[in-house]
């Protein structure tokens, strides 16, 4: 590991990983809150023909090391790779091969550090302050069905038949709301008519 | 029960809800006969979601619990949850589902469920939970697209792909059983069907366990 100066180091255009907003935030507080980190993992180089250093390992650790000011990086230099090394360290640095077990992370970690850390917890974000526990369902004997009859034109029924038949045909049909309805050309009807009330809003 | 514990059980909406199954239910679809939908929620973020609706054959289903009325059951059509939760947590959420179902809608006598012993499990969640077990029937109506992995089943096929019978010979089926389970809320309620010990699922050899064929003895046995 050898230690250079921040200016004779260049990001590395092919590097196909990018960072989002939030997490490059995670990044600069996690650098500065503990810097030793970066002499134990320090960015990985080539040397490139103008003698600078091309980054092959922690592009986005280099970008955050800018912007904190920092005058010197440590790096290690691995010139004696073959380009094809070079082009399978770039992917290779950077995928997990390993799986977290969710079980233990709940459980035996501190989740708020996890997240400040930059783990993504699992779960859909959803503030379950803003939801309730109340709901009203339907009672009495009733069977919430009713049929309806309407007087239509030869050509209105045909075109009727097939808008049904061709909306049968579609995966939103396989999720429409039935609510408990088994007749297929009433559900097949409501969907067309929801699909006509969603394109008016 | 550890962390289970602190799981908080709120009603969400069926869009988010849909989303959560589609991404974390094994089978990857919704059921649209759910209405109600309920969320579990651990360290402020959604981990589970308890889906409850009408059953699709409702006529032949009431007459299971003597004198039910047209709105008086509900099933439990879909239940997911990802890794995150602990131990114990699905019976738990369960458990806070059916109190929250006994508040508000007082009205519902007892809760039905099926587990899918073809692919999923034997209803081990729902044991704990205090159902009984009334049926343990030869999944017939389950088949499987070997292409995409697709599973249909009969019921939902016939409802919504009337055209495509050629479609469905072409499939597989599916080798194993379904497991019906009832939750009676009102405990003076009859179920009208014998409820059946649950040796039964080890004698007619429905053991599954997350997607593996085994018996509960030979699970017991493993937990010693």
């Amino acid at each position: 590991m050898i230690k250079v100066k921040i200016t004779d180091i260049k990001t590395n255009p092919n590097n196909p990983r990018i960072i989002r907003d939030e997490k490059y935030k995670k990044l600069l507080k996690s650098i500065e809150e503990f810097p030793d980190m970066l002499n134990k993992r320090p960015i990985v180089a080539f040397t490139d023909k103008d003698g600078k250093y091309v980054v092959l390992g922690g592009n986005m650790r280099l970008k955050a090391l800018k912007e904190l000011k920092y005058k010197e990086v440590p790096i290690i230099v691995a010139n004696e790779w073959t380009e094809e090394q070079k082009h399978e360290f770039l992917i290779k640095d950077n995928v997990g091969f390993g799986e977290w077990d969710w079980d233990i992370l709940a459980n035996e970690w501190d989740t708020e550090k996890l997240e400040d850390w930059g783990l993504d917890i699992i779960g859909f974000d959803l503030d379950a302050d803003e939801l309730g526990t109340e709901f009203s369902l339907p009672d009495g004997d009733k069977a919430p069905f009713q049929q309806m009859t309407f007087t239509l034109a030869d050509e209105q029924a045909e075109q009727i038949k097939n808008a049904i038949a061709d909306i049968k045909e579609t995966e939103e049909y396989k999720y429409c709301e039935t609510m408990g309805n088994e007749n297929t050309n009433g559900n097949a009807l409501y969907l067309i008519i929801m699909q006509w009330a969603e394109q008016r809003k | 029960m550890g962390r289970a514990k602190e799981i908080i059980v709120k009603v969400i909406p069926a869009k988010i809800a849909n989303e959560f199954v589609k991404k974390h239910h094994y089978s990857g679809k919704v059921v649209p006969n759910s209405t109600l939908h309920f969320g579990a929620f651990l360290d402020n973020k959604l981990h589970g979601v308890l889906s409850y609706g009408a059953s699709m054959d409702k006529r032949k289903i009431l007459p299971l619990v003597e004198n039910t009325k047209w709105n008086e059951m509900l099933e439990l059509n879909r239940m997911a949850f990802d890794d995150y939760l602990p131990k114990n947590s699905e019976s738990r959420c369960i458990s806070i589902s059916i109190k929250l179902i006994k508040q508000n809608a007082p009205h519902i006598k007892w809760i039905l469920s099926y587990s899918d012993g073809t692919q999923c499990g034997d209803g081990t969640i729902y044991r704990a939970s205090g159902f009984y077990l009334t049926g343990v029937k030869n999944n017939t109506g389950q088949r499987i697209d070997l292409k995409t992995g697709e599973v249909f089943s009969q019921v939902t096929f016939s409802a919504h792909r009337p055209n495509q019978k050629d479609y469905w010979k072409t499939l597989q089926k599916l080798d194993g059983f379904q497991l019906r389970y009832i939750y009676l809320i009102d405990k003076s309620c009859k179920i009208t069907v014998p409820i059946l010990p649950f040796s039964k699922i080890d004698e007619l050899g429905a053991g599954m366990y997350k997607g593996k064929k085994i018996s509960l003895i030979e699970r017991n046995r493993a937990q010693q």
